[in-house]
């Protein structure tokens, strides 16, 4: 994520993790789905090339799954016109890059810089396995607060 | 042992005692699973902090008490079933001598010596008397008393000094086999502290030793895996024994077990898990004791010291002091696998070590899975390239982590599997001048030729486990020389795999991707920006006509990448998976239509 | 002689399939707790409790593993000239009692982990140093010069 070269914010990663739980929450809430929703919790992880033991980022991927096709579409739908309610900005919807052209959205939250790209994978005819709604959330780099002595 | 005692003596009974330390055995392997798969990881997943790393030294101590009982009960069951084995036969043998003797109304006395009664012609109105004849094992006096048997009027003397040389004979056999055994059995008794040391684990490598000698019969009737057999051979071989006989096997012989093709993934892992445990406390023993180098040159006199020489001589020298740091380097990465159990955001699923062996083709054999190959829907092999051995394998392993998250991300609900297969003579440098090569190494296609044929056995072995080529869809991952190694070992129509990555190739020996063992369509080649190693590898003709395999004309799928130079293929940018990474999980994933081409 | 029990456990310990959760109803967005559907997963109580049970549950395979080596010594009494018979009874006596001091640690590890769970809690350090003080314990006898084994 681009800092505009500003020193990252510090911040306990405890508190970013959980900040990144409650956006995921939210977009999960929004998307309204009955089905399965995959475990992981948020990570923290090395940021970029920063010295790691000062700085790290925040990365939550998880997915929707065991729900039908046109109800990921309609949550899809819901989820472009309801984010810019709750504090996104969404920064593109449409077809992605893959062969399957296969819909993506981006947004940002800017005020707790987080950015998440949604993936609906629509393998019906094409696969087995079954279609997902593939979510990448991840935050901008922070910084570990001073420890205290 | 005497007449009396082999007389009465049930081997089952002692077979009954193999079936208690099996049991034990048994529950040890179970409960260190358990603590390293299922509560280590929790622990570490879930806390932090100095009490949490003590608490985990602690399991961790605990786990080795676990390993040790179920290598050392193991061992004590298979002794005593052998020592069953042969007792029997010599019961066998007195049985039926005793038999024997009588069937003709001889009496059998309490010292194994058989007394016959009185028979033959008369003289003198009296029978020639009976007596009792003295068994020998001695073959000249077997000798004597068959001759003095000729001339002896008794015909039952005959007899009778056959049947007591028979008993004598079996318990002969008897008492060696006792004598045999019941050191080995005390050298088996349980350590009488709870730390597993260095020394306990090389004890138990030598107490392997000595079970295997004494159990040589034993094993012959048990028979081992075929000679040179392929891995349907060997699985077949495999599920031909009983559980007990396989036990017996993995207690006796596990280096071998840990290498055969075609047996289950878990097996593999148990046996390769005790190899590693030995070889890791041989070697520190050996280095904590490595005699100091004396001096190696003393001028004026040119040339090396005597002393030093003699210490090469005796000690294998500083070479060996590399080989013992390297290999236990190796060995503590491959550790720290098994420690990552559990850890990130799908919880990395336990490893099986699918083989290990500090030497193996010349830079060391590490095959180490994440999760269990033999169950998953989508596996895949990754082959590393140049410069690549045991020591340096921890950033190999990494990378499989990695292509095992991102995967399992993208299927999610399914099992998936990936494996890193270092078990090749590995050429040393890619680029000139590198590690002191005008040429690199790695121009030469003579270590890619040798890798085919293990690589492919390795392959049909992991298929054969899964239940055949529908059980699983499998990717083969090959950066750098390792896609040189996949393009050999498939070239000749023998890779058990549906689909070909290759990242960084400089050639795979072949001109177009349709000569590969798999369905057209399906090999996928990526080279990233600043990645100098396919222009070079076309250049040294490790491509057929200077093709490799990004170049249009080889007709391989080219994948976008977003990562720099030769080595980024797995990088990930704050946690989040680069493209590069990205599209190997894609095609690893069977998701075709969703990897983004070039 | 592999028991239905330790089998079922292995294949739990497997996992195989990656975990999920039902979504039955969408969750409420910022309910304040920690994070909705994925908060409170890192709970830490729980993750000490369940490695203390974790570890004191071993306790019973191991009763079971003593019960079983008993069993099977049953018919090798009084087997005097055999020595093996003899050795074996060495042999069992020595692993009697390393599975009945290894249950021992099982269930105070096991307690130890437990504890730092319970809402008794006592400090961090007071834990830690308990479960140093557990390395003296089991300490390796031959660097105390303890017993060599015969071999």
């Amino acid at each position: 994520m681009d800092d505009s070269g500003k020193e990252p914010q510090k911040r306990e990663e405890k508190d970013s993790t959980d900040d990144a739980a409650k956006l995921s929450s939210q977009i999960l809430d929004i998307m309204g789905l009955k089905g399965k929703v995959t475990k992981a919790a948020p990570g923290a992880y090395p940021c970029g090339d920063r010295d790691h033991e000062k700085y790290y980022a925040v990365h939550h991927p998880w997915s929707v799954y065991d729900v039908p096709v046109p109800d990921m579409e309609k949550a899809m739908k819901r989820l472009k016109e309801e984010l810019p309610q709750r504090g996104w900005k969404v920064t593109g919807y449409g077809p992605d890059s893959s062969r399957a052209k296969s819909l993506q959205l981006g947004a940002e939250f800017s005020e707790k810089k987080f950015k998440v790209v949604i993936t609906l994978q629509d393998r019906r005819g094409r696969s087995k396995d079954p279609s997902i709604l593939e979510v990448d959330l991840g935050s901008a780099c922070f910084q570990y607060p001073d420890k205290s002595s | 042992m005497d007449y009396k005692t082999l007389k009465s003596l049930k081997p089952s009974e002692f077979e009954d005692a193999a079936d208690g330390y099996r049991a034990t055995s048994d529950m040890a392997s179970a409960a260190k699973d358990r603590i390293e798969n299922l509560v280590a990881p929790g622990m570490r997943t879930s806390l932090e902090g100095k009490t949490q790393e003590a608490a985990l030294q602690q399991l961790k101590a605990l786990s080795q008490n676990f390993h040790y009982t179920q290598t050392e009960c193991g061992l004590i069951a298979t002794s005593l079933n052998a020592l069953a084995h042969d007792l029997a036969s010599a019961k066998r043998k007195l049985d039926s001598a005793v038999a024997d003797a009588q069937a003709e109304k001889f009496t059998v006395n309490p010292d194994g010596s058989v007394t016959y009664p009185a028979a033959g012609e008369k003289t003198d109105g009296k029978l020639p008397e009976g007596g009792t004849a003295k068994g020998t094992t001695d073959d000249a006096a077997a000798d004597v008393y068959r001759q003095s048997a000729n001339f002896n009027p008794n015909p039952n003397f005959g007899r009778a000094q056959e049947y007591a040389n028979r008993i004598a004979a079996a318990l002969q056999e008897a008492t060696e086999a006792d004598g045999e055994w019941a050191p080995k059995l005390r050298a088996l008794k349980a350590d009488d502290d709870l730390t597993v040391s260095h020394r306990d684990w090389a004890d138990v490598q030598s107490d392997t030793r000595g079970v295997n000698k004494g159990a040589k019969e034993y094993l012959e009737t048990l028979g081992g895996p075929p000679k040179d057999g392929t891995p349907q051979d060997n699985a077949k071989w495999w599920k031909s024994l009983t559980e007990e006989e396989r036990a017996d096997y993995v207690a006796l012989r596990p280096a071998s077990v840990g290498v055969l093709d075609g047996l289950p993934a878990d097996v593999r892992d148990e046996a390769n898990r005790t190899v590693l445990a030995e070889k890791r406390a041989q070697f520190h023993l050996e280095l904590n004791s490595f005699p100091p180098m004396p001096m190696k040159y003393q001028p004026p006199t040119s040339g090396t010291t005597r002393e030093y020489r003699e210490w090469v001589e005796r000690t294998g020298g500083e070479d060996r002091l590399e080989f013992l740091r390297n290999s236990i380097k190796g060995m503590d990465t491959i550790q720290d696998r098994f420690d990552r159990t559990g850890q990130g955001p799908d919880g990395l699923p336990r490893a099986y070590l699918l083989g290990f062996d500090p030497k193996g083709a010349g830079d060391g054999r590490v095959i180490i899975a994440n999760g269990n190959p033999d169950t998953a829907d989508h596996t895949a092999v990754y082959v590393p390239g140049t410069g690549t051995d045991l020591a340096e394998i921890g950033g190999d392993l990494k990378r499989s982590d990695d292509l095992w998250a991102t995967t399992s991300s993208k299927v999610p609900g399914r099992e998936v599997s990936t494996i890193t297969w270092l078990d090749y003579d590995v050429p040393r440098s890619a680029k000139p001048v590198v590690e002191g090569d005008l040429i690199p190494e790695a121009s030469n296609p003579k270590w890619a030729i040798r890798a085919a044929s293990p690589f492919s056995e390795f392959m049909s072995g992991v298929q054969e486990a899964q239940g055949g080529p529908q059980a699983s869809h499998t990717t083969v991952v090959g950066h750098s020389y390792g896609s040189t190694v996949i393009g050999e070992a498939s070239k000749h129509g023998d890779l058990a795999s549906d689909d070909i990555v290759v990242a960084g190739s400089p050639g795979m020996q072949t001109k177009h991707a349709d000569n590969l063992d798999v369905e057209n369509g399906h090999v996928w080649a990526m080279k990233a920006e600043g990645d100098a190693v396919p222009t070079l590898g076309s250049l040294v003709g490790l491509g057929e006509d200077s093709t490799v395999p990004t170049d249009p004309e080889f007709g391989a799928n080219v994948m976008k990448t977003d990562t720099d130079g030769h080595s980024g293929y797995w990088d990930s940018d704050s946690g989040r998976p680069s493209l590069s990474l990205k599209n190997q999980a894609a095609v690893i994933a069977g998701k075709y239509d969703e990897v983004v081409l070039k | 002689m592999v028991w239905q029990e330790w089998e079922q456990l292995k294949a739990d310990a497997a996992e195989r399939h990656s975990p999920a959760m039902q979504i039955n109803s969408a969750p409420k967005g910022d309910d304040g707790g920690g994070g909705g559907a994925w908060g409170g997963l890192r709970s830490s109580k729980a993750a000490w409790t369940k490695a203390g049970d974790g570890v004191g549950g071993l306790r019973e395979g191991l009763g079971k593993a003593l019960a079983k080596l008993e069993e099977g010594q049953a018919g090798l009494g009084g087997l005097d000239g055999c020595q093996s018979a003899a050795a074996q009874r060495e042999v069992h006596r020595s692993w009697e009692r390393y599975v009945k001091d290894v249950s021992k640690r099982c269930g105070s590890l096991g307690e130890l982990l437990a504890k730092m769970g319970s809402d008794q809690q006592k400090t961090d350090d007071t834990v830690r140093a308990e479960i140093e003080k557990l390395k003296d314990v089991y300490a390796d006898t031959s660097a105390l010069g303890g017993q060599p084994k015969e071999r």
